[in-house]
This record gives C-alpha cells, sequence and structure tokens, in this order.
C-alpha cells in the first residue's frame, strides 16, 4: 500500500479534564498521577443495594456546578455538561479563541442513557402526554456534541464515535489524522460518559463489572485477582492543532501525536502501523499507557496485542482504569497522561497491582511512579475482538 | 490526491431487500408508507411509517444475538461486498464505517416496557447486548472479516452520510485502500414518539416541498456502499458505479432541533463538498434533497440550494417521499439513490407532491420520475444538532 498521506505534524496544545480523580487543564496531570490517588469508592449518588457490585469513580458532588454556568446547568443534561466543562476547559488551557472553524469528535460508550430512560419513562408513566420534547433530542448520542458545539460556537464538523472500551482513544486517533492529513488545523477530541442508575444496575447483573459472580470487588488490571473492570465517570478533551497553527499563534504545545491507527477484528493490530506512521521503531517506545481495566480476557487480548510487537519484555505498561475508572473519557484521559509523562519521564504505576499474572509480570507497572525514557511512548486501547487502537506519543522537539 | 470510487452497492429499504427493489421501488415512484404495525402507536398524532415489509424481515439471516437492526446492516453491507466482488484477502484490510443511531433500541425497548409494566427480567440479558449503536459493526465487521479500520459514527440524522465522508478520509489519507460505509435504522418506541412529541410527523404520508406539506414520515433501512481508491479499483478491475468527488462535514451551532434559518451551516456544507469535487455550481444537475417534508426543512434547504446554485436550472428531489426519513440510514440510502441516478440516468421522483411551495424555486420532479443525463449530484443530509453532511457524485 502507498505511504500515508502527512500534510502536517499534530501536537496537543490543551487539555480539559472533568474527571473523579481531578478537574482542570495540563497543569493538573503531574500531580494527581504523582500523588497516586483513586477517585474508586464506594456509589453515593444512587443506592446499589440489591446489586452484587458497589464501587465506582465518581465525580464529586457539586464538580459541575463550578465549571457550567446556572443557565446550562438547567438547560443540558448531565453528560452533555460534563463535555462542555472538559471542552471549554481544554480550549482555555489551549488559550484558543476563535473556534469558528475547529472541528469536535466526541467517544462515548454509553451516550446519554439517563435521559433516554427518562424520555422512556415518562411515556410509560404518562403516555403520550408524559413526553417530553425537549428530552428527545437527548436520546440521540450526538447531543453532547451538538450541545456543546453551541456553547462554543464551533462550526466545523462535530462528530460523534460510539465503541465500546476504547471510543476515546478512536475519537483522539480520528482528530490527530484530521490534521495530518489537512483536513482541520484545530480539532477538540476526547471522549465522555457518566454512570446512570440503570447502567450500572445492568452491568453488574451481567456481570460486566467487578466482582462478576465471585471474588473481592476492585479494579486490578493484569492481576491474578483481577474481578472485572469498575465504572468511572467524567469527560477528557484536547486540543489538538497543526505544528504550523499552534505555532503562528504562539501556543504551547503539550507534546506531539506522532502516530495514529486503528485497526479491528480478531487479529487486529494497530500498534505496526502507528509505529510506522511515527517513523519509530518498537525499541524507540519507553512506556505504555493500555486500556487494561481488570477483565482478564480483555487484559489479555491488550497483553497479546503489545507482546507481538515488544516481545515477551516491552517497556513498562499502566493503566490508568483504578485511577477514574472505565469511561470514554479515559482514553482521551490517557493521552494527556501520556504528554507529561513524554517530557517527566514519570509513569505512574497501577496501584492496586499485588499478584501479577505469570503473563504480565514483565511489563506491568506496580505501584509507585516510576521512571522511564524521557521521549514516545504508546496509548493503546484494545476491545477484544472488536477495536485495537494505537497512539503515539512524543514530547515536542523529538521529532525535530 | 487519492480519488475515491463507488465500487459496491447494498441496501434493504421499506421496497425490500436488495438494490434491485429499492431502485425498482424509486422508479416506479411507488410510496412505501403504510399504517405502522411494528410499534404501539396508540394516542399518537401521526401512525403511518415506512417499514421494511415483514416478508422480507423473515428472508434476512437471523441470530438470537442480532437486532433488527443489525440483521438490516448486515444484509446490506453483505450484498455491498459481494456486489464489488471482493476476495477474503481484500476484505482482510477493508474499513468498516457504520452510521448508526437507534442500535438496538427496539429489542431493548421490549425488555424496559416489559419491565415496567411489572413482567420481564431484570438484566435485559440480550436485549441489551445489543443496544450500542457500535454493535451493527460488531456483527458485520465480524461476519464479513473486515479487519482495516472501525468506525461508528452517531450524527443523528446525517449519520449515514458522515459514515461516508469519514469512510472517504480513511481511504483519501491512506489508511485503508476500502471501505464498507453506510448507515442502517430501525423504527424504535423512542424516535417515533419523540418526533411525534416535536410535532415533526404529518398524519398522511409525508410530502416534501408541498405547499401543504405538515412534517415527516419515519422509515427504516440500511444502505452500504463499497468505497474504493480508484487505483485500487482499477488494479482489480472493478466495475466502477460513480466516484464520491467531494464531501464536506459542518455545524450549524444554532439549535438542537431547529436548523439556521439562514442555512449558512448547510450553503457551507454543500460548498465544501463542491470545492473538494472542483465542481461548479453549474456542473451539478441534480440534488438528492435532505426533504423530510417538515416545513423549516424544506424551506431552509431550498434556500441553501438557492444560494448556491441559483434558482431554477437544478433537479432536486426528496426520496423521503417514497420511503420516509430512514434516520442513521438516510444517508447511505439516498446516496446509494444518487449513485444508482447517475447511473440510470433517471431521477427519482418526489411523489405526494401536488403543489409546490412558492418558497421552493425548483423542478421538485412531482410525482413522475425523470428521464435525464445527470453528471454530477450531490446528496444532503442534514441532523439535529445542526450537523450537515453533503457529499457530491459523478459519473
Amino acid at each position: 500500500m502507498k505511504a500515508r498521506v502527512v500534510a502536517s505534524r499534530v501536537v496537543v496544545t490543551g487539555v480539559g479534564i472533568v474527571s473523579g480523580v481531578c478537574t482542570g487543564g495540563a497543569a493538573a496531570i503531574g500531580p494527581v498521577l504523582e500523588s497516586g490517588r483513586s477517585a474508586v469508592g464506594r456509589v453515593t449518588a444512587f443506592p446499589t443495594d440489591g446489586l452484587p457490585s458497589h464501587l465506582a469513580a465518581e465525580l464529586p458532588p457539586g464538580a459541575l456546578a463550578a465549571l457550567v454556568e446556572p443557565a446550562e446547568a438547567r438547560r443540558l443534561s448531565r453528560v452533555s455538561q460534563m463535555t462542555l466543562a472538559a471542552c471549554r476547559l481544554a480550549v482555555d488551557d489551549a488559550n484558543l479563541g476563535d473556534l469558528s472553524d475547529a472541528h469536535l469528535i466526541v467517544g462515548t460508550e454509553f451516550g446519554d442513557l439517563r435521559s433516554t430512560e427518562e424520555f422512556a419513562a415518562g411515556y410509560l408513566r404518562r403516555g403520550a402526554g408524559g413526553l417530553s420534547p425537549l428530552a428527545f433530542p437527548n436520546t440521540v448520542m450526538n447531543t453532547m456534541a451538538a450541545a456543546s458545539a453551541i456553547a462554543l460556537g464551533l462550526h466545523g464538523s462535530s462528530v460523534t464515535v460510539n465503541a465500546r472500551r476504547v471510543a476515546g482513544e478512536l475519537a483522539v486517533g480520528r482528530g490527530a489524522a484530521l490534521i495530518a492529513g489537512g483536513r482541520a488545523t484545530a480539532v477538540l477530541a476526547g471522549g465522555v460518559d457518566e454512570l446512570s442508575p440503570l447502567m450500572f444496575a445492568v452491568l453488574a447483573r451481567l456481570a460486566a463489572i467487578s466482582p462478576r459472580g465471585g471474588g473481592e470487588e476492585g479494579c486490578r488490571p493484569f492481576d491474578r485477582d483481577a474481578s472485572g473492570p469498575v465504572r468511572g465517570e467524567g469527560a477528557t478533551f484536547l486540543v489538538l492543532e497543526s505544528l504550523e497553527a499552534a505555532a503562528a499563534r504562539g501556543a504551547r504545545a503539550l507534546g506531539e501525536i506522532r502516530g495514529a491507527a486503528w485497526r479491528s477484528g480478531a487479529r487486529a493490530a494497530a500498534i505496526p502501523p502507528a509505529l510506522e506512521a511515527a517513523g519509530l521503531a518498537p525499541g524507540d517506545i519507553g512506556w505504555i499507557y493500555g486500556s487494561a481495566a481488570g477483565d482478564p480476557a480483555q487484559d489479555a487480548a491488550a497483553l497479546r496485542s503489545i507482546r507481538r510487537v515488544f516481545g515477551d519484555a516491552g517497556p513498562a505498561t499502566t493503566s490508568l482504569a483504578p485511577v477514574a475508572g472505565e469511561h470514554a473519557g479515559l482514553g482521551a484521559f490517557g493521552v494527556a497522561a501520556a504528554t507529561w509523562t513524554a517530557r517527566a519521564g514519570r509513569l505512574p504505576g497501577i496501584a492496586s497491582l499485588r499478584r501479577p499474572r505469570p503473563a504480565a509480570r514483565e511489563v506491568a507497572a506496580g505501584p509507585g511512579v516510576h521512571r522511564v525514557p524521557v521521549g514516545p511512548g504508546l496509548v493503546h486501547g484494545v476491545c477484544r475482538g472488536g477495536d485495537d487502537v494505537a497512539l503515539i506519543v512524543a514530547p515536542m522537539g523529538d521529532a525535530a | 490526491m487519492t480519488r475515491v470510487v463507488v465500487t459496491g452497492l447494498g441496501a434493504v429499504s421499506p421496497f425490500g431487500a436488495g438494490v434491485k427493489a429499492f431502485w425498482e421501488g424509486l422508479a416506479s415512484a411507488r410510496c412505501a408508507i403504510e399504517p405502522l404495525t411494528l410499534i404501539e402507536t396508540e394516542g399518537f398524532r401521526a401512525r403511518i411509517a415506512a417499514a421494511v415489509p415483514a416478508a422480507a424481515v423473515d428472508r434476512l439471516a437471523a441470530s438470537r444475538r442480532r437486532s433488527r437492526a443489525d440483521r438490516f446492516g448486515l444484509a446490506a453491507a453483505a450484498e455491498a461486498v459481494e456486489d464489488a466482488g471482493l476476495s477474503r484477502a481484500e476484505l482482510a484490510g477493508t474499513a468498516l464505517v457504520v452510521g448508526a443511531v437507534g442500535g438496538g433500541m427496539l429489542e431493548a425497548e421490549a425488555w424496559y416496557w416489559a419491565r415496567a409494566r411489572g413482567h420481564g427480567g431484570p438484566d435485559g440479558g440480550a436485549g441489551l447486548a445489543t443496544v450500542l449503536p457500535c454493535a451493527h459493526a460488531d456483527v458485520i465487521g465480524r461476519r464479513l472479516g473486515l479487519g482495516g479500520p472501525r468506525e461508528t459514527v452517531v450524527m443523528a440524522c446525517s449519520s449515514g452520510a458522515a459514515a461516508l465522508a469519514m469512510a472517504a478520509d480513511l481511504i483519501e489519507s491512506g489508511a485503508a485502500p476500502r471501505a464498507v460505509a453506510g448507515g442502517v435504522d430501525t423504527i424504535t418506541r423512542v424516535c417515533y414518539m419523540g418526533f411525534n412529541a416535536l410535532r415533526l410527523l404529518d398524519p398522511e404520508p409525508c410530502r416534501p416541498f408541498d405547499r401543504d406539506r405538515r412534517g415527516m414520515t419515519i422509515g427504516e433501512g440500511a444502505a452500504f456502499l463499497v468505497l474504493e481508491s480508484y487505483a485500487d479499483a482499477r488494479a482489480r478491475g472493478a466495475r466502477i458505479y460513480a466516484e464520491l468527488a467531494g464531501h464536506a462535514m459542518t455545524t450549524d451551532a444554532y439549535h438542537v432541533t431547529a436548523p439556521d434559518p439562514e442555512g449558512s451551516g448547510m450553503i457551507a456544507a454543500i460548498r465544501g463538498a463542491l470545492d473538494r469535487a472542483r465542481l461548479t455550481p453549474a456542473a451539478v444537475d441534480y440534488a438528492n434533497a435532505h426533504g423530510t417534508g417538515t416545513p423549516q426543512n424544506d424551506r431552509i434547504e431550498a434556500r441553501a440550494l438557492a444560494r448556491v446554485f441559483g434558482e431554477g436550472r437544478l433537479l432536486v428531489s426528496s426520496n423521503k417521499s417514497q420511503i420516509g426519513h430512514t434516520m442513521a440510514a438516510a444517508g447511505g440510502l439516498e446516496a446509494a439513490a444518487t449513485v444508482l441516478t447517475l447511473t440510470q440516468g433517471v431521477v427519482p421522483a418526489t411523489v405526494n407532491l401536488t403543489s409546490v411551495d412558492p418558497e421552493v424555486p425548483f423542478d421538485c420532479v412531482p410525482r413522475v420520475p425523470r428521464a435525464a443525463p445527470v453528471h454530477a449530484a450531490i446528496s444532503n443530509s442534514f441532523g439535529f444538532g445542526g450537523q450537515n453532511v453533503t457529499l457530491a457524485f459523478t459519473r
């Protein structure tokens, strides 16, 4: 196949994080990852009595109220508020003024499920007269993108991508590809999901989340005692710009997305094409933010994908799932964290890791913060049998 | 720049399964809108829709783990792949981009309704396993052995067109040599109730561009196109239907459900697609309109078309007059119809159109299809949230 078209280098100029563990711009990342904090705790927003699961990484109460205007809080659903808040934080962090030509890519797994349920419940309670016309648009997953584009005055494309487990990584990858291909100069890309009582109850009863019918509840990637993922909620968005556009406005660049690729199917392998796009070899990668979240089969699939490229003793691999819970914002959080690691040479380990699975022993980064090479690393999202997404993140100057 | 061509078509429409049934329905000016029996309609203003006929649904491959929408999507994508004559090895590197909204909502609703009425299991089981829009891509990708980039795009009523635009991006950037792309949706209780609650549904079959139009009619179906780089299509000796010469996506950022009254987002999408296709407005013969039949959409879309193309000359018609608004599938089905218009030299009619709105300064091909040579055509799709997509096809 012919070479990829690369019209422009892609830099990250802003970060906006709304999560259980922290809220803010790029400056919030280092301190929270150095601290080893986790937002995983007993669910407080709704009762979990009678369910097998009780843990999640929730946004702190009141976190959103500080980030959106009261009028927006009245008008927008909670997940749209998260999206808008994270987008605004990212735009402020990037000091980006005019968004009229910018594009928006929102990754989500569950969309606005809470509004969908409320809309249907209105009918079931009161018949056709119980339906809220204002709530109906929220039943479509593009509602967060639509609400945010309106609030931000953004007139480029506004795209919502839906995927299991990797929607955030996919959104960032597509955003990077838009810029690399010369189709855009500025893209807001990231992911969002919220915890809703219905979603939590269904996942708990289907044994899709920890403790999956046995064992101790908790998020333990790569651990022999792993008992399933723990859900989180929040939104993380990045401002991606072409290097020329960022330089022209004197923007600070936090890092560069050197390569992005996504593939699908049982033998999906996105890392090799991402490395090729970055012009790097496996040995150039110093660390990995993976998507392991404590589902043994998913984690094993992620490890296989990594080992096929890097061998048995690959780069130190971590996961932010125990920090902020599994949600589509986490993929973009990982890219934001990767820009920090690429600059600082610091990788937060997996605080919950006690008894690594044999296959992970050589690579899984245990508790504490690890020294890793300053330089390029990998953000890797995997959904077993489905998608494999690879993003190569490097510090500025490395590629020069 | 990489040229992107169409080498395969597949459809499941209110005219039945297959591209042949779809085109025969369009070319014979039939209207597939009928009383809606798929879901309860008691107490609602509009009780009609364009559903895929039960006999056709029964013949689609079934599985307990596949929703009605999955079955539509898989049948249409499989037809497109077979039409394009792709080998297993070629499919392994092929991208898949699915435009979707409802996912397996119809089945999940059945569970939720039953639970709310006191009968039904607590966990939802299979109904919820297939509820997400991305479930279609999992089914299609796995069944057809597609191993390239896989994406599900949710852009309300422009989802299918967005999928085609995004697939073209993948090919143009070199991320994949070819892609299967399109849209799929079914009628669901939520969408039926929602459009009713917004009073956007016409109690009678919709009449796009008519002075007396009163709203849209919902429909369902799926359509997929095989898009391919021109070089790859030529290299394997594929039959080329048409070229997807340009595409553009814009956002109104105006209102969640109403289009910008100035149509500026629509105009930007149409101009963007023409620019990318290096087409002058004068070179375009036909617009396959979004044409929903709502008073607002048709007036604003006509104004946007007039701003770009001038009044009069352009032929404009709406497939929705025949198959309803198939929502996330609309962009795919209407792209397929646009490609067939180019290859067949027949412009589908706007049926049910008796007195054209004086604010629509175009020949809307009323009631009877028109034989006309069409060298270049656009297909418009606009969704809630002001998410606009225009695709430009050439022969």
